[in-house]
């Protein structure tokens, strides 16, 4: 992630220098028509359950449940 | 921003966040049922029947669960964007989640009972913004006609990303699951969701190649999206990223204008790594991350080098 977000910030600043625009512009406006249409208090109750959901697996596993992906379920196998 | 276009953004995001939730109940659903049915099966028809037969019923129910998903996702994710019957399925999984996360309730922590509650918030409300819907005109997605403007490709490719992403992911994970990998590769049941995965990056590079908005840059994509995904088998970790940015950039000088376009696709694809992972964190949850970050990467990529 921290290496994606320094490859990013450096492509932008090249693309910056170079004069193209890498940014929409008036990103506030865009945020406001967003956040005005009907889907937005619906897709904001799934984030903050989703954020719920990483706590509880804190709660659970500690940053551990946080860091690592979820422990692989048993299965069935064949018998040997 | 005009109204459509907030629209479309957020039917493609309610789309991938039913499509995905469903797409991992079905796992749980799927591994109860291939379970149930192996162990039913065995001591009456023998090892290698049982498998095949639950192989292919569960790949046959993998198979109607992204049928389904193509009429749903062909019916709302248009120019025109009619999500009500999206709001209705994303409200149905909502209280599939609940009931399942009620029958294991003894794991349940305090936290868990809040997300639980406002789980329940949210199905409602989707049912609410889904009233007043006029009946589902059930009608089969044609794959070969591809509709024309580029906001019409450009859903049109999300869509069969998604389709055909969970379409090889879940066909590889019954496959996984039935023991079927076992038996022919001695792939242990135990990996069936890295199994999965690969099936779901499989799915995403068919796409690649058979979406027409991909057409400007399908070379490097294709390129790019190859090594991150099978890099790492054969690369040391670090050495994956170098690799990449030289196979893309020399992939890129068969392209029209190639400089513009190896920054914009590089940007556009990084942006895509980091919005996926974080959209997957937040509207997903923990299997979400790995599986929204390749379809943010792919289609930012596509937008970024969309000509102007």
């Amino acid at each position: 992630m921290i290496a994606d977000l320094i490859g990013l910030a450096l492509l932008l600043l090249l693309g910056l220098g170079l004069g193209y625009r890498p940014l929409p512009t008036r990103l506030g406006l865009w945020l406001a028509g967003l956040a005005r249409a009907p889907l937005a208090p619906l897709m904001a109750l799934i984030t903050l359950s989703m954020l719920l959901g990483w706590l509880s697996l804190y709660q659970s596993e500690g940053l551990k449940g946080l860091s690592e992906p979820p422990a692989p379920r048993a299965t069935e196998t064949l018998r040997p | 921003m005009s109204e459509k276009t907030a629209n479309q953004i957020w039917t493609v995001l309610l789309a991938l966040v039913v499509a995905l939730s469903a797409s991992l109940l079905l796992q749980a659903g799927l591994f109860q049922v291939t379970a149930g049915m192996l162990a039913r099966l065995v001591p009456s028809i023998g090892t290698e029947p049982a498998v095949f037969t639950t192989a292919f019923v569960s790949c046959l129910l993998a198979l109607s669960f992204v049928t389904a998903l193509a009429v749903l996702l062909g019916q709302t994710m248009q120019e025109d964007s009619d999500w009500r019957w999206l709001a209705r399925a994303a409200g149905l999984t909502g209280l599939a989640v609940l009931a399942v996360s009620l029958a294991n309730r003894s794991a349940l922590n305090g936290a868990a009972w809040a997300q639980l509650a406002v789980v329940l918030a949210w199905s409602l409300l989707a049912f609410w913004l889904s009233r007043g819907a006029p009946p589902l005109e059930v009608r089969m997605p044609t794959p070969w006609i591809v509709p024309t403007g580029e906001r019409s490709e450009l859903l049109w490719m999300t869509q069969h990303l998604l389709l055909l992403a969970l379409g090889a992911g879940l066909v590889a994970f019954s496959l996984g699951l039935s023991n079927f990998l076992m038996l022919m590769a001695r792939i242990h049941p135990d990996k069936t969701p890295d199994v999965y995965l690969h099936g779901f990056k499989l799915g995403i590079l068919l796409a690649l190649l058979l979406t027409p908005a991909t057409r400007y840059v399908r070379t490097p994509l294709v390129v790019g999206f190859l090594v991150d995904w099978l890099g790492g088998l054969w690369l040391p970790a670090f050495a994956v990223p170098l690799f990449q940015f030289g196979s893309v950039v020399t992939a890129t000088l068969l392209t029209q204008n190639p400089f513009q376009t190896a920054w914009k696709l590089s940007a556009g694809m990084c942006a895509g790594r980091i919005l996926g992972r974080a959209l997957g964190f937040l509207l997903v949850g923990a299997e979400g991350v790995a599986l929204m970050e390749p379809l943010a990467e792919v289609t930012l990529g596509v937008l970024a080098t969309e000509p102007e």
